[in-house]
């Protein structure tokens, strides 16, 4: 990545010439990771924005640890578009917000030329990145964006990192003040009109840590209130 | 209820799935949905994995020994992995969808309505819900997690450990956010 490009795109030329590599990790200056992260810059708040960049490196980070194989593109468009579906653009979709920024992934690449078979693996990468016990079994892509989540939000796998490398990407991309609470205010704010949608995943203890009126949906009462006679 | 489940959408799918544009092989879609549940067998009862990863490997493993091309295991795989993983129908391989909504249907009688009485009559002669199906589904899911509650956090199947263990305690994303080790702010 070049300075100007950092200048411009994600606006801390100050803090720029620092991460142009961390521990060998860097953001690709290529066509399609620029204009990820313009789509990206334009689309989210600045708290989502580094989240979504801090996600990228805790990920590449943890592959090159690792020794994993993996396209630096696929898993920075990945990380990027992870959260997009919180944004006010879904704000009248009932799907899962991963699956809103899934499809928004996918159409993005399809314009970009990308395979069928890339798109798929960041279509996962983003609709799996909340669910446990998965993706460190798929391709690496899809298992680096679910673990580079887990580290920034609630800092699964800090020991693996080193003081240095936690560091040069928080000195880079620096939590917001009260990030915590910021965080879980976007997820509210991203899925407090679909509650539905939050059934089956830990999303409902967002909603009921924001909102005391809410109630967990139970899949055994689902199950013992269903149609069927027994 | 593994049969039943490939069963519904033998009978009804291919109808809805041509209206959608789908297209499947009916002999991995049947593979799915008879080993989506067999990581809740005694044969896992040492697995700390997820039981669908255990059901998912099992059949992958199967069908490796059978010359399935590895893109088609992969899709049966995921389609068990991912079956009790709500929301995702809009996922790029048809059997991964179908496979979770032939075991909702099953469970809990989700798009109940878009099957005919006599199509659901015809699967239930044959392949009948037993007397207390449910109650005895819930034990069968309690008997191949209770040697791995952490596995059912943050899924649908810790509403099953709570429900069975009063001693189980549910793990509060929130919470997790909160205490992450990061000092606040940082």
């Amino acid at each position: 990545m070049t300075e100007s490009i950092v200048s411009s795109h994600l606006r801390k030329p100050r803090k720029a010439i620092a991460l142009e590599q961390i521990s060998g990790v860097r953001i690709r200056d290529s066509k399609i990771a620029r204009e990820v992260t313009q789509f990206i810059r334009d689309s989210e708040s600045d708290l989502l924005f580094h989240h979504s960049v801090r996600v990228y490196f805790w990920g590449a980070l943890t592959g090159n640890r690792m020794g994993l194989t993996f396209d630096p593109e696929l898993l920075y468009t990945a990380a990027m578009f992870h959260d997009v579906g919180l944004t006010a653009r879904y704000e009248n979709s009932q799907l899962r917000f991963e699956v809103d920024g899934a499809n928004a992934a996918r159409d993005f690449l399809r314009g970009h030329g990308i395979s069928e078979s890339d798109i798929e693996t960041v279509w996962n990468a983003v609709a799996l990145h909340t669910t446990p016990g998965i993706p460190e079994f798929m391709c690496p892509e899809i298992a680096l964006v679910q673990a580079g989540a887990g580290m920034d939000v609630t800092g699964r796998g800090y020991d693996q990192f080193t003081d240095a490398q936690r560091e040069a990407v928080i000195a880079a991309f620096p939590r917001e003040t009260d990030f915590k609470h910021g965080i879980i205010d976007a997820f509210y704010q991203g899925m407090k009109h679909r509650p539905d949608s939050t059934f089956g995943t830990f999303n409902d203890d967002v909603l009921a840590f924001k909102d005391p009126d809410s109630r967990r949906i139970d899949m055994c009462s689902i199950i013992l209130a269903s149609n069927w006679k027994s | 209820m593994r049969r039943r489940s490939a069963l519904w959408k033998g009978s009804c799918r291919p109808i809805l799935g041509k209206r959608r544009g789908l297209t499947f092989d009916p002999e991995l879609f049947y593979t799915a949905a008879m080993f989506h549940d067999l990581g809740l067998t005694a044969g896992f009862r040492e697995s700390r994995l997820r039981f669908e990863v255990d059901g998912a490997n099992a059949a992958r493993d199967f069908l490796r020994s059978h010359g399935i091309s590895e893109v088609d295991i992969e899709r049966v795989w995921l389609a068990i992995a991912v079956h009790t993983t709500p929301g995702i129908s809009a996922h790029p391989p048809p059997i991964v969808a179908l496979t979770a909504e032939g075991v909702m249907m099953d469970l809990v009688g989700l798009g109940y309505d878009e099957f005919t009485d006599a199509q659901r009559s015809a699967v239930e002669t044959a392949y009948p819900h037993p007397p207390q199906f449910a109650e005895d589904l819930l034990q069968a899911l309690y008997d191949g997690l209770k040697h791995r509650p952490e596995a059912t956090q943050g899924t649908g199947l810790a509403d099953v450990m709570a429900d069975k263990d009063p001693h189980f305690h549910r793990r509060d994303f929130c919470s997790l956010m909160q205490n992450s080790r990061r000092t606040a702010g940082k």
